[in-house]
């Protein structure tokens, strides 16, 4: 089989032979070459397999609205479906196939579908399978669902891999004064201009070559398109394959730019693709304009392309795409295709469907043994697979009729044209219908954006430079002030004007004529839609899913709504059009999620005893962003074996743990007692230096926000900590109220969790190991350092510290700060004393088992809906003092009897075991909503069994003594268990004191 | 006929819009980079007012069609909370300053001293 490649011409590199593989079979093509280009010049007819009939398809266009060689293109973890074969630049070892067929796209079984045809018109699952017995033997929605999954099966795109993206890609950020989307003619001509009154201009051109539509002409690789050189050199800066598809408010522009997606063996260091927000100060939109086709008769046969894509394939890609053409038009675009492919050797006939050409094209045309018809267009292709001829039908006053069966190759068609306002359209422009021309404009915007060269509907090449250099004028006018004179060619530039076709039927016939090819949307569907009431635009859309593909009605959108309105009886611009939206073309999440993925998905943060708890053979734990111990394990312990041990160890001897993760906030100032005593509900006035006190903030609503200790270490300084969840809202609540409440407050605040390491030591022995620690024993002595002291002092090896004896496990405890780089020494000085004493290191886990054994609440209890009294905490209310949250915690609503309050929780069989989420129920009625819920539960070393920490409504005073079950159906099943005092070890807090 | 810009003001120093906003202390800086507070003209009570004062500070709030003062803090930057006079519509801001009103006075004669 010969090649439909020419021996000459195109932008195409003979030099550079690139192999490829098509659906497992090696083919050649060359550099330059697009995948599309290289298939048809390998002459590959069928490419892909519609959507819902599964017909065969082949390349109907050159660019972005692509809606029928769509393939899947790599392999393994690199496979990316649903690429539109015309926008992939082909490179050695690419390797595509075809997708939705099976066994293949040549041979598809899926095709069975394109005979019952008939029965699959808009909304056919929709009433077939939902609500019509026996259909709907299931209840409700459940067999519909059965069937979807089916359905979905049968129907659909390709698909995509489940394996990680090996590919990496990056956010970038970029600003500039003017951004000049498009480098066609008028694009490349509002660049230069701009850039020339000293303006800092940014191009982007989706394809990789500048040039846009002056690419597919003979001329398209001579010195009309200067390079990107020549521009940068001029001051643009040039983004190659790079697509603007969104505008946002204030001129910020959603770009993204395909990095290695041409590339062979991208090397590790460049990511995929690079999602710029580029902020602009002006928008030229210079993005051009699409062919429409013409609904007739299996217009979606491989063999029918828009004419301007056979004309870039010829003269772009030196590809003759047929020997026998047809072409078929309504407007003048299509005559100088028709000229360059008949001089290529192909055989030409033109169908126009006006009565009338002018005298100068019918010369060019009948020159070159062009046969015009006028007054013609297609009605049907004929032929199983390939094309073999097209039924022509000829003008009959309004309508058409059959008339002649001409045997062909190709069928061009061109429908006139669409200018690209998508970009316009995203910032609220309704584009308006301009019947002149057959084609919606983009006319007014408030915004300082300005539209250029076909996009704004200006037709030929040499008016589209006047086109953007007017634009270039509009931005320097606003940018710079200055007033210059703007001449702005006319909208259009056709000799003679366009005849507005969208279909091509004869009455009496039943063809398949295609709206969107990719979604299989027929003209039949729209007049179905009609005739059922889905005449808004809004709702036909929604009903047939017509412009709902990955091409989002690029293609075939203006059909739609011309035959919506034919069937309303109504003009075009009285039926509107629906809304573009971003993204112009598809956006890959990779490119979205850019580095924010795995690792870096979130911050990451590690205490300074990060690597010193590795070492001691520490597991850690993410607990935030922090990485926590959670357990230290010796040889052959699992997680539960581990912590049990922890947590007797500590209660008997001592245990060590990194609690560098609280919040930790320098609060400074000669008000800082004041402003305490404000935030915290309990009193802060009169705590004397040297001491510090467990608090409680409330926020203004009554509710509890946070806990944490406050540590008094002068007149005017206080060391607070918070808990590790709420670290970050703490901090920006205090600045709050000191900036925007009480600015009258001398009070600073700063942030210092960074700043400190902080280590628990915990258990009876904790006061024997300070005192082998700290540099003077005296100072940690019963007497000199009391429950609730604080000290500054310094530890062996000069290591200064401040140590608070305060207790979150219930044991005699201490936490101990030293400066964060002092962190590993400190604590190889701690260990190095509590380690021949039998003491042990303890994490997450054994600190949760023995606050939960003293009742002593964190984040999972305090969760934003509990007032202090429900945490169990009533006391630490002032009733004395006014503070934030005293008025609102009163109201009727937080202070209920019966709201869930704190309460501890034992199985009855003190052997079983249960889950932290079960819900509390009283024996009886284990179903609805339950009286109260689980926080948190673990085996208590110190009791022998397990235990948990929850929430039921009225407490312990309502449910002593009753029977409640631990309702977990899904998980555990429900167990029976005892409402017990939240304080389950320890109540007096004796050991705290010894 | 081509699209006509309706003309804008250049960029200066004191437009910024919702996608930046013109920090007093650190400059134009992406809104990324702040934290929305709330209603800045919301007046708290003292802490021992009614009931009836607090409810109406804490829980009721205009929703406001056109500008608004609202509370704003440069949490990724210079951590100042700001004031923005912002238009909920079409997000345009139309003034800035600390919310603090000390430093506010402070910034606005250290702002005249260099003219």
């Amino acid at each position: 089989m010969s090649t439909r490649r020419l021996a000459t011409g195109g932008q195409i590199d003979r030099g550079r032979p690139i192999t490829f593989t098509w659906d497992g079979k090696t083919r050649t093509g060359y550099s330059g070459d697009t995948l599309a280009s290289a298939l048809i010049a390998n002459r590959e007819e069928v490419i892909g397999r519609s959507f819902k009939y599964h017909r065969p398809r082949s390349v109907m266009s050159a660019g972005v609205e692509e809606s029928g060689a769509i393939v899947t293109v790599g392999s393994g973890d690199r496979t990316e479906p649903n690429v539109k074969a015309t926008m992939q630049e082909l490179y050695d070892g690419l390797e595509a196939r075809g997708q939705n067929a099976w066994p293949s796209v040549r041979f598809d079984l899926g095709a069975v579908n394109n005979l019952l045809g008939r029965f699959l018109a808009a909304g056919f699952y929709y009433k077939t399978f939902m609500g019509i017995p026996p259909l709907e033997w299931g209840s409700g929605t459940g067999m519909w669902m059965r069937y979807e999954r089916l359905i979905r099966r049968a129907a659909g795109m390709g698909e995509a891999s489940r394996l990680p993206d090996p590919d990496h890609y990056e956010h970038a950020h970029a600003f500039c004064d003017v951004l000049v989307v498009g480098a066609g003619p008028a694009g490349i001509a509002a660049a230069g201009a701009a850039a020339e009154s000293g303006l800092d201009v940014v191009l982007v051109e989706q394809d990789n070559l500048l040039g846009g539509a002056q690419l597919s002409t003979p001329c398209g690789g001579s010195e009309s398109i200067p390079s990107v050189q020549e521009l940068e050199s001029s001051g643009v800066r040039v983004m190659t394959r790079t697509t603007a598809f969104g505008l946002y408010d204030y001129n910020v522009a959603g770009l993204v730019e395909r990095v290695t997606d041409h590339l062979p063996d991208p090397p590790g260091y460049l990511p995929r693709q690079r999602f710029w927000t580029l902020r602009t100060k002006y928008t030229i939109v210079a993005a051009g304009a699409i062919e429409r086709h013409i609904a007739f008769g299996n217009n979606d046969r491989p063999g029918v392309m828009t004419a301007a894509a056979a004309r870039t394939y010829l003269n772009r890609f030196a590809v003759l795409p047929g020997e026998n053409i047809i072409i078929a038009t309504n407007n003048d675009s299509a005559y100088e295709g028709a000229v360059e492919l008949s001089s290529a050797g192909a055989k030409v006939t033109l169908l126009d469907a006006r009565s009338a050409i002018s005298d100068e094209h019918m010369q060019q045309l009948t020159e070159r043994n062009i046969e015009v018809r006028c007054g013609t267009a297609p009605l049907q292709v004929l032929g199983s697979g390939n094309i073999a001829a097209l039924e022509i039908a000829r003008a009959d006053g309004t309508g058409w009729r059959a008339a002649s069966t001409e045997s062909c190759d190709l069928v061009l068609v061109s429908g006139g044209w669409s200018p690209v306002v998508n970009l316009l359209s995203h910032r609220g422009v309704k584009p308006v219908w301009d019947s002149t021309q057959a084609c919606f404009l983009a006319v007014e915007c408030a915004e300082p954006i300005s539209v250029a060269g076909s996009a704004a509907g200006v037709w030929n090449s040499a008016d589209c430079v006047a086109s953007g250099q007017a634009a270039a004028g509009d931005a320097i006018q606003v940018l710079r002030g200055q007033m210059n004179k703007i001449t702005r060619p006319p909208v259009g530039g056709w000799q003679q004007p366009i005849r507005a076709l969208y279909e091509v039927k004869v009455p009496g016939r039943k063809l398949k004529s295609f709206i969107d090819p990719q979604h299989d949307v027929t003209t039949e569907d729209v007049r179905l839609a009609h005739r059922e009431g889905f005449v808004s635009v809004e709702h036909l859309k929604r009903y047939t899913t017509l412009g709902m593909a990955t091409d989002q009605g690029k293609m075939g959108n203006i059909i739609g709504l011309a035959l919506m309105a034919e069937a309303l009886g109504k003009e075009i611009s009285e039926v509107g059009t629906t809304t573009f939206r971003p993204p112009y073309t598809p956006v890959s999440i990779g490119a979205l999620r850019g580095r924010s993925v795995g690792r870096h998905f979130r911050p990451l943060r590690r205490t300074p005893l990060h690597e010193w708890n590795l070492d001691h053979a520490g597991t850690m734990t993410e607990a935030g962003l922090w990485q926590r111990p959670w357990y230290f394990a010796r040889d052959g312990e699992t997680l539960a074996d581990a912590y049990v041990r922890e947590a007797e160890t500590t209660r008997r001897t001592v245990g060590l743990c990194d609690v560098t993760s609280l919040g930790k906030i320098a609060v400074q100032g000669p008000d800082a007692t004041d402003f305490l005593n404000r935030v915290y509900s309990n009193a802060f006035a009169k705590l004397a230096i040297g001491k510090a006190r467990y608090g409680i903030m409330l926020r203004d609503d009554g509710l509890v926000m946070d806990d944490g200790t406050s540590w008094r270490l002068s007149e005017t300084e206080y060391f607070m900590t918070t808990t590790t969840a709420h670290a970050a809202p703490v901090m920006a609540w205090l600045e709050e109220l000191l900036q925007t409440r009480w600015s009258d407050l001398k009070v600073h605040v700063t942030s210092v969790s960074e700043q400190w390491a902080g280590i628990a030591v915990a258990g009876p022995c904790s006061r024997t190991v300070l005192e082998a620690c700290v540099e003077d024993p005296a100072c940690v002595n019963n007497g000199n350092f009391p429950f609730m002291g604080v000290i500054e002092t310094v530890l062996k090896n000069h290591i200064p510290c401040r140590i608070a004896r305060i207790s979150f496990s219930g044991e005699l405890a201490y936490e101990v700060y030293v400066p964060s780089d002092y962190g590993p020494a400190a604590m190889d000085l701690l260990w190095g004393v509590s380690e021949p004493m039998g003491g042990c290191l303890y994490g997450l886990e054994a600190l949760g088992a023995m606050r939960i054994e003293k009742g002593h609440v964190t984040g999972a209890e305090l969760d934003g809906r509990v007032t202090i009294e429900d945490a169990g905490l009533g006391r630490m209310a002032s009733t004395k003092k006014s503070y934030i949250g005293s008025v609102l915690r009163k109201r009727p609503e937080l202070t209920r009897e019966d709201r869930p309050r704190l309460v501890g929780i034992f199985p009855s069989d003190r052997h079983e075991t249960f889950n932290a989420g079960a819900i509390l129920c009283a024996a009886d009625t284990v179903h609805g909503f339950g009286d109260g819920w689980i926080t948190g539960v673990t085996h208590s070393p110190e009791l022998g069994h397990w235990i948990g920490l929850g929430f039921i409504a009225g407490g312990l005073e309502a449910w002593q003594g009753k029977s409640v079950v631990a309702a977990d159906p899904v998980r555990k099943s429900n167990v029976a268990v005892e409402i017990v005092s939240p304080h389950m070890v320890d109540p007096d807090g004796e050991r705290l004191y010894g | 006929m081509n699209v006509a810009p309706a003309p804008i003001p250049n960029d200066t120093d004191d437009i910024s819009t919702m996608i930046r906003i013109n920090c007093p202390f650190c400059g134009k800086r992406d809104h990324s980079e702040f934290s929305y507070g709330g209603d800045a003209s919301v007046e708290y009570p003292p802490l021992d007012a009614p009931a009836e004062q607090w409810l109406e500070a804490v829980f009721q709030r205009e929703n406001i069609d056109g500008v608004q003062f609202e509370t704003w803090q440069h949490l990724q930057g210079c951590r100042m909370w700001i004031v923005v006079e912002r238009d909920t519509t079409t997000h345009e801001i139309h003034s800035i300053r600390p919310a603090h009103e000390g430093i506010a006075q402070a910034l606005a004669s250290d702002k005249g001293g260099e003219v």
